[in-house]
């Protein structure tokens, strides 16, 4: 080879491959599964597991978890994202809105980006945070407090294209991980409690164009319209502020949707409103909706549906099925197949007063007097529910889904609601009764029948997500700053660390050069662990 | 009323947990006097005092807000209102015709309208007509927290960082407005005056050796509440319950704490914080001292009631003269009302 052509091959390798890193394709998103020592969506995979495929770290050596950094954001609000890793960089969302890329080995920073959200963005409703990131081609897509949508190299963290998406006057705001999917990214709305009229946007991901919208309360003349009373359905919340999950098979986007507005005063809006409350399944292509099942129908509580819906084949009567499983807000566990939104059925997992049973179609039958009062109604479980966002973790060998419980009562009020525009839109609010005896667990649910398996006891109400792992482990954290290892066969606590901070976030893993590390964002930083070597082996370990 | 008992104390419990300690509550009170005047409106400055509290870290201990959260996605975030959402109210007080108007100035209606709310979220703690209970006597000269009408408002909108003064949790602008413009009608009641003798309560007091829980004006063991003012804190009828009976009304954020270590040595003490796995305390001696707990062969947290000792046996004149020796007590300028 002649010195001009190998100086002609450095340059086309400069410019070529120095400094683009991989492309993290379609397919790799589809086949997560494949690729344990990655994480490269909000909940680990389209399925929403939060399970590692990673055995290393495991129920003999968890206990030796050690610190191997910490990244300090270094801002003042709470940092609540899921971290993803892609060829051994970690990439980050700091509060408000800014992301940051570091350094997996070290937690170093490469670089950061701040889209500047002006002081004056509203958050009616939710924290001033981000909690997580999409990733696609070499590109990452998040969204903004003042309801941008944003794509960024993810080599040098530029802006490729911004889309606003909706108007912060009026309370949109995006805080959830967008789900990118072939082509397009999927990104839901926060503002429901500022009576925003809810949707789901897609767009697509070379140039930010609105590819499809689909509002979760419907307008009128379309079908479920008539559960709204009056123009009441035009500030109907119905927010889809939780990642959703995503059948690649099936072409089915699986998202859940928040509650009706305003919250604790459904005088102005009778009827169900759909779709609060709800989880339903669009098309991927078109945004149309295939099914929808709605768990808390006319909710006058505050319970979103934004929990995680899981996407579980399993064994169902003697078929193998496609199920979708979820622990809702009101306290009850639910079974549904994921093609027809069949329901097939509800377990009580925390303790509840406001339903007797729910019936044959999934349908609660309610206690009556529980609704929000003028003086005051005590109902369980409190307005932040059983769960709330904070991801549970399945872990598929053992069927187990592992769910951040609250045990937690309200005394609920009620009060007059007028909407004003940017401005809060509730009706009431709550108390909490002194004689409630609250506190907080991990549960392990029977994936198929609910029934509890084991729990972890906690101090106080969880708000901590949960991840899960082929070694058997089972890692969350508490709002008192502990962050934890269980057992996933019995609940055990095998390890715990005081990371000083509130763990208002759900943990994750990874790998790096045959080490696996798990992260997790707690107060205003990022705590990644790896098993120190046993000292006692000898170094063997 | 479909509850039984005050909203704080479930409140406070929970704001013992974890890294609060006696003293998180005052720094928080500190944090809220040192705030700058914004120059906007006081709600304004409340929130940023609220996104303060949370910033300076004490969301890990204290879950539980003394503020109650008003409606949320996630149902515990609205205390984190950034600076977006203070523009946007203050803009709307201001803009409001009725926020320039002195509370004193409300109308009838309005008035009435508060005490109506005043009984159902405030009674409780302050008593009817607001002469004062398990919380301060509101009818004084002085409200020392809220001379300025938007203090009282904001007062009543997000309660007191590092007291038991809540917020309400569930009133809208015009009704948070009203219950401040009751409060501020209720005037003045003459002191009152009360049976026993001070000076004989002060030596009952000593002589009780009250003083090895409790701290007056610098002096005692703080395991349980400082009373230096607490005659502007609570009302005679509640500090006679409290002396007579404890489990009615003490706060259960001073709780017992009795363990056994592994080697079977049993250490009593005040839990001045909790989390999953760990516990502190104030030893009998004073000390402080921290477990694992699973490292303990037992853990428990006695009741309530076994926290302060009953004084039942007190004469009624003894019970007279201990409660007006401590209504006496009125912080360290003598109670600047």
């Amino acid at each position: 080879m002649t010195t001009r052509r190998l100086v002609g091959a450095a340059i086309l390798f400069a410019l070529t491959a120095a400094p683009a890193l991989g492309q993290v394709s379609y397919s790799r998103l589809v086949n997560a599964d494949d690729e344990p020592e990655v994480w490269l969506t909000y909940s680990g995979n389209y399925k929403s597991e939060r399970f590692s495929r990673l055995d290393q770290i495991n129920k003999d050596n968890v206990s030796r978890l050690r610190p191997a950094w910490i990244y300090q954001t270094g801002t003042v609000g709470r940092v609540e994202v899921t971290p993803l890793v892609a060829d051994g960089v970690m990439y980050i969302a700091e509060p408000p809105s800014t992301i940051a890329a570091l350094d997996a080995h070290t937690g170093r920073r490469l670089w950061r980006y701040d889209p500047i959200v002006p002081d004056e963005t509203l958050n009616i409703g939710f924290p001033r945070t981000n909690r997580g990131i999409a990733i696609l081609g070499d590109t990452l897509f998040f969204g903004t407090l003042d309801a941008r949508l944003i794509a960024l190299d993810r080599t040098q963290g530029d802006v490729r294209w911004v889309t606003q998406i909706a108007d912060n006057a009026v309370g949109y705001a995006v805080t959830a991980a967008p789900l990118a999917v072939d082509g397009k990214v999927i990104v839901g709305i926060s503002g429901g409690e500022a009576g925003v009229r809810g949707f789901l946007d897609a767009y697509d991901a070379e140039t930010g164009e609105l590819a499809w919208r689909w509002w979760s309360v419907p307008a009128e003349g379309e079908p479920g319209n008539d559960t709204w009373g009056g123009d009441s359905w035009k500030t109907g919340g119905g927010a889809t502020w939780l990642t959703g999950s995503y059948d690649p098979d099936l072409g089915l986007v699986y998202w859940p949707i928040g509650n009706p507005a305003p919250d604790w005063n459904g005088d102005s809006r009778p009827g169900d409103n759909l779709y609060t409350d709800s989880l339903v399944a669009l098309d991927v292509n078109t945004g149309e909706m295939q099914w929808y099942f709605q768990y808390t129908p006319h909710d006058v509580h505050d319970w979103d549906a934004n929990q995680i819906p899981v996407l579980v084949d399993a064994e169902w009567e003697g078929a193998t099925r496609k199920l979708v499983i979820h622990a809702n807000r009101n306290a009850f566990y639910y079974v549904l197949d994921r093609e027809t939104g069949q329901f097939l059925r509800a377990t009580q997992y925390a303790t509840q007063t406001w339903a007797e049973r729910i019936d044959e179609n999934g349908r609660p039958v309610r206690v009556p007097n529980m609704e929000p009062s003028e003086e005051g109604t005590l109902v369980w479980p409190s307005l932040a529910g059983s769960t709330n966002w904070y991801s549970p973790a399945y872990d598929p060998d053992r069927m187990s889904l592992f769910v951040p419980t609250r045990e937690m009562s309200s005394i609920y009020f009620k009060s007059e609601a007028e909407y004003e525009p940017g401005t809060p839109f509730l009706g009431g609010g709550e108390r909490r009764p002194d004689a409630d005896e609250t506190y907080g667990a991990v549960r392990a649910l029977d994936a198929l029948t609910g029934e509890l398996k084991w729990e972890f006891r906690q101090l106080t109400p969880a708000v901590s997500g949960v991840l899960a792992t082929a070694g058997g482990v089972v890692v969350s954290g508490t709002q008192e700053g502990n962050l934890f290892a269980l057992d996933a066969d019995t609940g055990e606590a095998l390890w715990d660390f005081y990371v000083g901070g509130g763990v208002r976030a759900a943990p994750m893993s990874f790998a790096l050069e045959g080490t696996q590390y798990i992260s997790v964002a707690a107060g205003q930083s990022i705590f990644t662990f790896a098993v120190a070597p046993d000292a006692d082996a000898g170094g063997n370990d | 009323m479909a509850y039984g008992h005050p909203v704080w104390r479930s409140a406070m419990r929970r704001t013992t947990m974890g890294i609060s300690s006696p003293s998180g509550g005052r720094c928080r009170s500190e944090d809220r006097r040192s705030q700058p005047a914004l120059g906007i409106t006081t709600v304004s400055a409340s929130w940023k005092v609220l996104f303060h509290s949370n910033r300076a870290g004490l969301e890990t201990g204290a879950p539980v807000p003394l503020l109650q959260s008003a409606a949320l996605e996630d149902g515990q975030s609205m205390r984190n209102k950034g600076p977006g959402r203070l523009a946007l109210l203050a803009a709307l007080l201001l803009a409001a015709p009725a926020a320039a108007q002195p509370l004193a100035e409300a109308s009838p209606d309005d008035v009435t309208h508060g005490k109506r709310i005043f009984e159902i979220h405030c009674a409780r703690c302050h008593g009817l007509d607001g002469v004062g209970g398990e919380g301060p006597n509101l009818m004084r000269e002085n409200l020392r927290r809220s001379t300025e009408d938007d203090a009282l408002i904001e007062i009543v909108d997000n309660g007191i960082a590092g007291t038991d003064m809540p917020g309400h949790g569930s009133l809208n602008t015009r009704e948070i407005r009203n219950v401040a413009a009751y409060v501020r009608s209720l005037g003045v009641a003459p002191r009152e005056e009360l049976p026993g003798d001070p000076v004989a309560g002060k030596d009952l007091y000593d002589m009780t050796l009250c003083s090895t829980c409790h701290i007056t004006n610098g002096e005692g063991i703080a395991l349980g509440p400082d009373l230096s003012d607490v005659g502007l804190l609570r009302g005679s009828a509640f500090l006679r319950e409290s002396i007579q009976d404890p489990p009615k009304v003490v706060n259960p954020r001073y709780r017992t704490v009795l363990l056994e270590t592994a080697d079977s040595r049993t250490v009593m003490g005040v839990r001045t914080g909790e989390d999953t796995f760990t516990v502190q305390l104030i030893d009998e001696a004073g000390r402080h001292r921290s477990f694992r707990k699973s490292d303990l062969r037992e853990f428990q947290l006695l009741p309530e009631e076994s926290m302060m000792m009953s004084y039942a046996d007190f004469t009624d004149a003894e019970l007279n003269d201990l409660v007006a020796y401590l209504m006496t007590l009125r912080g360290p300028e003598g109670g600047s009302e």
